[in-house]
């Protein structure tokens, strides 16, 4: 049976209240105890930030791809009545996407929502609700309408829930008395309501508190004396503060000089402000100003402490639907005094511990008798540790499970008899749902912009696992290629990815994407161009908003820092919604030595890297070597990680071929292709860059040619930063042009013969994320000399002569020793290094981010 | 990967369709009779567009002599809708069904 649990309850308003703490117990319990029943979940993505959460809480239970997101068009919180077209519409979106998840039942732990935000919950609008079972907390604004439905927008709203309610299969109470109260209010039948009860959280329990937490508790919160505690979810009248105060005045100066009355709840502010009412009532009552404390909201660690270091905690409320917190007071060893009305005698459990709330003087003399008469407070502690044993989530949640059960069974029963599938009997196809949206604009007018953010919501929902996307960032490919060791990369797998998805992984669409005008797009005008397709192709493509759905993959291929530690809240989102957003790591270096660039630079990239272990699901290293120096990153630098990302690595490819590469001779090639070969020449490819070691090789070389040894020494690459002097020094260098040649920007096509003309590489980089040179090298018969680093024993093996040391004489050594090795014919020969093509490393690259989910967060 | 950080150039201003159309009809680029006919209208219309993004009958009659243009134009509403090509499908079949709706509605109190 699949059971769909629409968990709004947790991420709107409420979540801060009971019905919270409710709807996150019971389906956590739900989902532990489901054998065999498929549990998922929906979650509304007008609450971004608690489907992380969520997603977090249910990471051990429920695969991530159960956990659906649903969008609606914003905002619908029914307090406005200008919000009352897109509420509507909001419902049918709901409802349609609920239906699309195909469930055998549905359950709605929280209908009464969305007054003042902006949940949506209903049954009933486009869809029939008789597999929906909807948890009824209780009827108190129906049976006390003056008080809770004091304006028509409000009382509308309650009654169209109520309304609503009407349509569900199964209720379920959360206690005997509001499954009554449904009975006798509702005219429910009684077979279709079924008490499942409620359970307090593991962590409700008796602690033992140290001396120092107790005292800081207490001046963290202001308390000076012994406690009698009230920790309600709310202020509403029946919550019977001013009763409590009058009570707690009638009690013995004696008595209230040694205690305070602490009331743990969060306070409202602006106009129903509760602070100001309190301490109203608290004049009224006689009450000194150091008797009443107000906490204001307490997290629950610190609720829990406050529960264990009360002497007394009250619950005087005159209508509950359960009574959630003295049920979490006894289970920290309270002693536990609560009203003898609705829900309340059922959670406590014995009449001794029960007052009239409508009685001060009843509740003074009992709260009395707890506080002076030492064996009775001991008789309410026995007691509630024994009364919570009767209440459980687990026992909850197996209660609901097995009346969702039988609800299926009389479901399937009854689809029999009419011959009438479940599902025919829907209207659930999203012509249905535009229609029932576009008849609502026949009674409330609805702007494009409202038909556009419908529109949205719908190919939100709509979307489905036959069209997932990988989405590959190429954003900075597509604005400029620099032609750098990275672009060559991105080009190749681009390449690769194309030739490659289809046949690999057919399930899923390739669609490279670039952020422009403030958001995604495809970039379809750059692939045009890419491909070399038609003029008019290229021409009439256009850069379509890039549509991302929750199935999808982000592959952050491209490094575009600035945007991705800019965007982090996007693909924060993303994550949220179950998109999986992987980035490839090329290095981490200026982590470790931020020296080897100018001060922004190495911001920027300690930004980037901030940014990505924050919000990735998986980092994809391009060598074992960054992928080990990641994970010590990250264990010394834990930050407030909500969960840490995967850490993964593949290898680079190095055939030129496959990369797309550059064409063109300059018109010197050939003599300069001539002088390379006159005599040994030492290669070196990359980027001047302080850390490439170019320093080093010029002063090596000098050494070299002061001891008449007769070499090139040949520099490819641009002149990076902080390399100007170097530049000029080798301009004026008076070997510059005959053995010291420096060809700075040149063609794939050029490179590749100054491979072959070249005797030995040199990579003395003291530090890089693969060394992609040593490959291309190898691929041209070419002997290494490098430095010995792990990255480059990692690609090079046996297959290179490694030196050590920073001096020139240090290299020029080394070079003198490889020249006598290869007098003899002993030099170690990169022929067999095992190197892999741009394919192989694109097909290393696609199980690590397309793999089945299994994230846990 | 700091090689990289160094290429990196700040993203163009990229023109917008508007002012892409515009200089299209200013340099002529709209072929034969068309042109004379649709060109002072497509000036207006690109006025219009701009200030209002989703005035959309007045592209519809004037683009109606270039598929290709009006396709163009309604890749530029949804973007300026912020909605994806395939939720800007879905956003002109709700506005079909809302007027259908409203039509049948106006049509039910006549008779």
């Amino acid at each position: 049976m699949r059971i769909l649990i629409d968990l709004q309850g947790a991420q709107c308003d409420s979540r801060f209240r009971g019905i919270g703490r409710y709807s996150l117990s019971l389906a956590l319990a739900m989902a532990r105890n489901a054998k065999g029943h498929e549990i998922w979940l929906a979650l509304s993505a007008a609450f971004p930030q608690s489907i992380l959460d969520l997603r977090h809480a249910f990471s051990e239970h429920i695969p991530q791809e159960r956990i659906r997101v649903f969008s609606i068009p914003q905002p619908t919180a029914e307090v406005d009545p200008a919000n009352a077209w897109r509420a509507r519409a909001a419902e049918i979106i709901r409802e349609e996407f609920l239906e699309s998840i195909q469930p055998d039942v549905i359950h709605i732990p929280s209908l009464f929502e969305g007054y003042g935000d902006d949940a949506v919950a209903s049954l009933g609008v486009c869809t029939k609700g008789y597999k929906t079972a909807v948890t009824l907390h209780d009827l108190i604004p129906l049976l006390d309408q003056e008080s809770y439905l004091p304006n028509p927008v409000i009382r509308d709203y309650y009654f169209r829930k109520i309304e609503s309610i009407k349509h569900a299969g199964l209720l379920l109470a959360i206690s005997d008395s509001s499954r009554k109260e449904a009975i006798h209010a509702l005219s429910w039948p009684e077979d279709k309501i079924v008490n499942t009860s409620e359970g307090s959280d593991a962590h409700f329990q008796v602690l033992d508190i140290t001396p120092e937490r107790d005292k800081s508790i207490r001046l963290q919160y202001g308390m000076t004396r012994k406690i009698v505690l009230y920790a309600p979810g709310g202020f509403d009248s029946r919550k019977n503060f001013d009763g409590l105060m009058k009570a707690y005045a009638l009690l013995p100066s004696t008595i209230r000089a040694e205690y305070q009355l602490v009331i743990a709840s969060r306070l409202s502010k602006g106009s129903d402000d509760s602070r100001t009412k309190l301490y109203q009532w608290r004049d009224q009552a006689g009450l000194k100003e150091d008797e009443l404390v107000l906490t204001d909201f307490v997290p629950d660690d610190d609720l829990v402490i406050l529960y264990n270091i009360a002497d007394l905690f009250v619950f005087p409320s005159k209508h509950e639907g359960f009574g959630l917190p003295p049920l979490e007071a006894m289970a920290c060893g309270a002693p536990t005094l609560a009203s003898n009305t609705s829900s309340l005698p059922e959670v406590i459990g014995w009449d001794q511990a029960l007052f009239d709330p409508h009685s001060p003087p009843d509740m003074a003399r009992k709260m009395e008798q707890a506080l002076i008469d030492s064996a009775f407070r001991l008789s309410l502690k026995e007691h509630a540790l024994n009364q919570v044993k009767n209440f459980s989530w687990d026992s909850s949640a197996k209660r609901a499970i097995a009346a969702l059960e039988a609800l299926h069974v009389k479901n399937q029963a009854a689809s029999a008899l009419t011959k009438n599938t479940a599902d025919s009997e829907q209207m659930q196809s999203s012509q249905n749902g535009i229609h029932a949206i576009a008849c609502l604009s026949r009674t409330a007018s609805s702007p494009d912009s409202d038909l556009a953010k419908a529109a949205a919501a719908i190919a939100f929902n709509t979307s489905t696992k036959q069209n997932r996307q990988l989405l590959v960032d190429i954003t900075e490919l597509s604005r400029h290629d620099a032609k750098s060791g990275i672009q060559r990369v991105v080009r190749s797998l681009l390449l690769e990815l194309i030739k490659q998805m289809p046949i690999a992984y057919p399930a899923f669409s390739l669609r490279p994407i670039q952020f422009d005008d403030h958001q995604y797009r495809y970039a379809n005008r750059f692939m045009a161009r890419f491909l070399k397709k038609s003029a008019d192709e290229q021409k009439n493509s256009l850069d379509d908003i890039a549509e991302i759905n929750q199935d999808d993959i982000f592959f952050g291929l491209d490094l575009v820092p600035p945007l991705v530690t800019k965007q982090q809240a996007l693909y924060q989102q993303w994550r949220a919604y179950g998109v999986q957003v992987y980035f490839v790591v090329y290095d981490i270096l200026l982590a470790h030595r931020p020296d080897w660039a100018p001060e922004e630079a190495s911001a920027v990239l300690s930004a980037w890297l901030d940014a990505v272990t924050q919000v990735a699901t998986g980092l994809v290293c391009i060598s074992n070597s960054v992928a080990n120096e990641l994970r010590i990153w990250l264990e010394q630098n834990p930050r407030n990680r909500p969960t840490l990302p995967t850490i993964s690595f593949f290898h680079l490819g190095a055939d030129l071929v496959s990369s797309a590469p550059t064409k063109g001779l300059p018109k010197n090639a050939l003599t300069t292709l001539d002088l390379l070969k006159k005599r040994q020449t030492f290669l070196s490819v990359g980027t001047f860059e302080p850390r490439k070691g170019h320093w080093q090789m010029l002063k090596a070389f000098e050494d070299l040619w002061a001891k008449h040894i007769d070499v090139n020494l040949v520099l490819i690459g641009k002149q990076g930063w902080m390399m100007l002097p170097y530049a000029q020094q080798l301009r004026k260098h008076p070997e510059f042009n005959k053995r010291l040649i420096w060809l700075d920007a040149i063609s794939d096509e050029y490179l590749e013969k100054i491979y072959s003309a070249s005797s030995c590489l040199i990579a003395a980089s003291e530090g890089e994320g693969f060394g992609l040179p040593l490959i291309e090298a190898a691929s041209h018969h070419l002997p290494i000399i490098a430095r010995d680093l792990p990255v480059f024993r990692e690609v090079a093996g046996e297959h290179a002569y490694y030196f050590s040391g920073l001096s020139g004489e240090d290299l020029s050594k080394a070079v003198i020793t490889w020249l006598d090795l290869l007098a003899h014919d002993a030099t170690p020969k990169s022929d067999h290094m095992p190197h892999l093509t741009w394919a192989q490393s694109c097909a290393q690259i696609l199980p690590l981010i397309l793999r089945p989910s299994k994230e846990k967060l | 990967m700091m090689t990289k950080l160094q290429n990196q150039k700040p993203a163009l201003k990229k023109p917008t369709f508007h002012s892409r159309l515009y200089a299209a009809v200013m340099q002529g680029r709209l072929t034969g009779a068309i042109k004379k006919r649709i060109k002072p209208r497509l000036i207006r219309i690109g006025q219009v567009a701009m200030k209002s993004p989703i005035s959309k009958g007045l592209f519809t009659w004037a683009l109606s002599f270039s598929p290709r243009l009006q396709s163009r134009v309604h890749r530029v509403l949804w973007s300026e809708l912020q909605l994806s090509t395939r939720a800007f499908g879905i956003f002109e079949n709700l506005k079909k069904a809302v007027e259908e709706s409203t039509s049948s509605k106006q049509h039910a109190h006549t008779d």
